[in-house]
């Protein structure tokens, strides 16, 4: 039997993870076509552009163009193109920005995932001891108080949030809080001093974008752990003569985390996009502002590769929360 | 009725040995949205080391709710408890409404003096912890053992509840097993750090006849072997009538009628419990027709008729006495109290 488990989780992995392969390729393929549908192409954009300016091309130098883009293939060829290059990590020419987009998504990729990781572990650090006391202490000053605070985290955009924060911090500190790094870390190169100078900076951009995913995790961790405190192993627990905290660690919390783990998946990607106008208004370099001016500007190979992007982590974030549901709750791992 | 009963010496399960827990005028209510509702309304009664004593009553009569009482489990947001519990230990006596819930004497009573069993073992267990972390847990609570000795005692004791296969038991989840076997695990935790008191709240309610039967045994086989007295919970007279020693009977919140069982069986002296026992079933008496059934409804806990609870379904209720006055204790023969007008000298 106990054989039997370890197999059985294996299969589960296995199973899982190629279900996310499948999963990636047609998350490819949609965000390929997707970025294509609208009306006109790079080209067209570009040509508009040049109008406005006054120099207008010929219709020859227009298809030369579209040719040199391979845009004259059909939707397929121009697919698979993209799709061989995007496995070896090639995503094709920033049309706007006239580079390689891999290496532009490089330079934005490091400080966007800092941002999202940050964010995600606020939300989940502030949110499972603030769900934790609001269940044991439901009806008490504080179980009201954060409840109100979490509504209002709801409630507010975090655009707005952003604004104050960046008043309030330009007002009484004098502090710019777009500034992710220190005047002396600008323009030097990537170091541990360096990092920890970014990560400090982040932490209010991360607190406002963490602040609405917390209130909604505190909201679901109080509901499912009120659920689950009332249930009969509960009781058998207290018959045991366990402590009344160690008996709602061990069993209500670990069932009440289910929901919890199962969206960090989907936490992971909202992060990102919903950094976008966060980010806008703080002025923060991440992925979220580079998507809107690649979608903009139809600058489709750039777009498609974060599009891209953004799906497989959200495809790789709910890979690993199944993975760790299946850790934490048996029933799971054995039913499939 | 074939008694379940395991033979032993006489001595042992004397009724008059010093209890183990004296009950005394328990009250119990709940806070709700309809106000204050008395669930269980000052009822006294002993239980004595060795023996088994049987809580009867319809459902909502309040016989789990005084088990709770016994182990201070009861819901703390909504339950107000009143009386006195006084457990025996040794020596000492303690009255248990008087400590704290979560303190350190009552968690050392609870699970090591006094064991539980809970009616579904199915949702008894957590459902994602094995069967062994649970047990493992309950004897690392109360005794200073590794984590490998109180493996080895789980072993043993779900070993002694007749468990087979242990050891690959232990590795299980809950649902995983029959519920016979679950309910074998649930007592091996209630039992493995040796209570000299096992309260069962409708164990065999969950279970089918025939593994019903086995736990029965087995109980009466446990409590013989632990020298534990048992207070066993049900609404089945059946399940009273084939393991208890003694009898309580309970209507909406009162004790009716209580004594030694054969002497209950025997002379029942109250209308409820009367009525109780020509509805069972039986197997050996040759009856016509269907089965009897206690006329009306229990009145709902928020109304308590006043006077004697039973008064409304009653059929000798006496009019302006019965539902006026609540009827006191008698004593019918040796142990047999019965709280009934009709048996009431004055």
């Amino acid at each position: 039997m106990r054989a039997g488990k370890s197999r059985s989780l294996g299969n589960f992995i296995l199973y899982r993870t190629s279900i996310s392969v499948v999963t990636i390729f047609a998350a490819s393929v949609i965000s390929f076509i997707i970025i294509q549908l609208p009306p006109g192409d790079f080209v067209s954009s570009y040509v508009a552009q040049l109008s406005q300016t006054g120099a207008i091309g010929s219709t020859e130098s227009i298809e030369q163009l579209r040719r040199d883009y391979g845009l004259d293939q059909p939707m397929v060829v121009r697919y698979l193109r993209w799709a061989a290059g995007a496995i070896r990590g090639d995503f094709g020419m920033s049309l706007q920005w006239n580079r390689e987009v891999s290496g532009l998504i490089g330079e934005y990729m490091g400080l966007t995932l800092m941002l999202a990781v940050l964010g995600l572990l606020l939300a989940w650090g502030l949110a499972l001891p603030i769900g934790l006391y609001n269940a044991m202490y439901r009806g008490s000053m504080g179980d009201y108080a954060f409840s109100a605070f979490g509504m209002i985290g709801i409630a507010v955009p975090n655009f707005l949030l952003a604004l104050f924060a960046l008043f309030i911090g330009f007002r009484y500190f004098n502090a710019d809080l777009g500034a992710i790094h220190s005047p002396r870390y600008v323009d030097a190169p990537w170091s541990v001093g360096r990092f920890f100078d970014a990560l400090w900076h982040m932490l209010v951009p991360a607190l406002i974008l963490a602040l609405a995913i917390m209130s909604r995790l505190v909201r679901v961790l109080r509901a499912n752990l009120l659920d689950e405190m009332s249930r009969p192993y509960v009781v058998t627990a207290r018959a045991k003569g366990m402590r009344e905290l160690t008996l709602v660690l061990k069993y209500p919390l670990r069932l009440a985390l289910n929901p919890f783990v199962s969206t960090i998946g989907l936490t992971l990607p909202t992060l990102i996009s919903g950094s976008i106008i966060v980010s806008m208004v703080l002025n923060i370099p991440t992925l979220g502002p580079l998507l809107l001016q690649a979608l903009q500007g139809q600058d489709m190979f750039l777009a498609s590769a974060i599009l891209l992007i953004l799906s497989t982590l959200a495809v790789v974030g709910t890979l690993l929360s199944d993975l760790l549901l299946s850790w934490i709750d048996p029933r799971i791992r054995l039913e499939s | 009725m074939r008694r379940i009963r395991v033979a032993r010496a006489a001595e042992k399960h004397g009724v008059n040995a010093d209890p183990i827990v004296q009950v005394r005028d328990l009250t119990v209510d709940f806070d709700t949205v309809e106000g204050r509702i008395r669930a269980v309304d000052g009822i006294s009664f002993d239980v004595l080391p060795r023996r088994t004593l049987g809580v009867v009553g319809e459902s909502g009569c309040g016989k789990s709710v005084t088990a709770q009482a016994i182990m201070r489990i009861e819901d703390e947001r909504t339950c107000r408890l009143g009386g006195s519990i006084v457990l025996r230990r040794g020596e000492d006596t303690l009255d248990l409404l008087g400590l704290d819930r979560d303190s350190t004497q009552m968690r050392e009573l609870r699970g090591g003096d006094i064991g539980f069993i809970f009616q579904e073992p199915m949702t008894s267990f957590s459902p994602v912890h094995t069967i062994g972390n649970q047990i493992i847990e309950a004897v690392r609570l109360h005794f200073n053992l590794g984590k490998p000795e109180a493996a080895q005692r789980a072993i043993e004791q779900l070993r002694d509840v007749g468990m087979p296969n242990p050891e690959h038991i232990m590795n299980q989840y809950a649902w995983e097993l029959s519920g016979g076997l679950r309910q074998r695990a649930m007592i091996a935790m209630a039992l493995v750090c040796g209570p000299r008191l096992l309260i069962a709240d409708e164990p065999t309610t969950a279970l089918d006849v025939t593994t019903q039967a086995q736990v029965l045994t087995l109980l009466a086989e446990l409590q013989d072997r632990h020298d534990m007295a048992l207070m066993l919970i049900t609404h089945d007279l059946g399940v009273v009538a084939a393991a208890a020693d003694d009898v309580a009977i309970m209507y909406l919140g009162c004790i009716v009628e209580r004594g030694p069982a054969a002497s209950i069986f025997r002379d029942s002296m109250h209308p409820y419990t009367q009525l109780l026992l020509e509805s069972l079933p039986s197997l050996t008496r040759r009856r016509r027709g269907a089965l009897k059934a206690i006329g009306g409804t229990v009145p709902r806990a928020a109304n308590r008729p006043g006077g004697c609870p039973f008064h409304t379904r009653c059929p000798s209720a006496i009019s302006g006495v019965c539902d006026r006055v609540l009827p006191g204790p008698t004593q019918v023969a040796e142990h047999h109290v019965v709280n009934c007008h009709l048996h009431d000298p004055q």
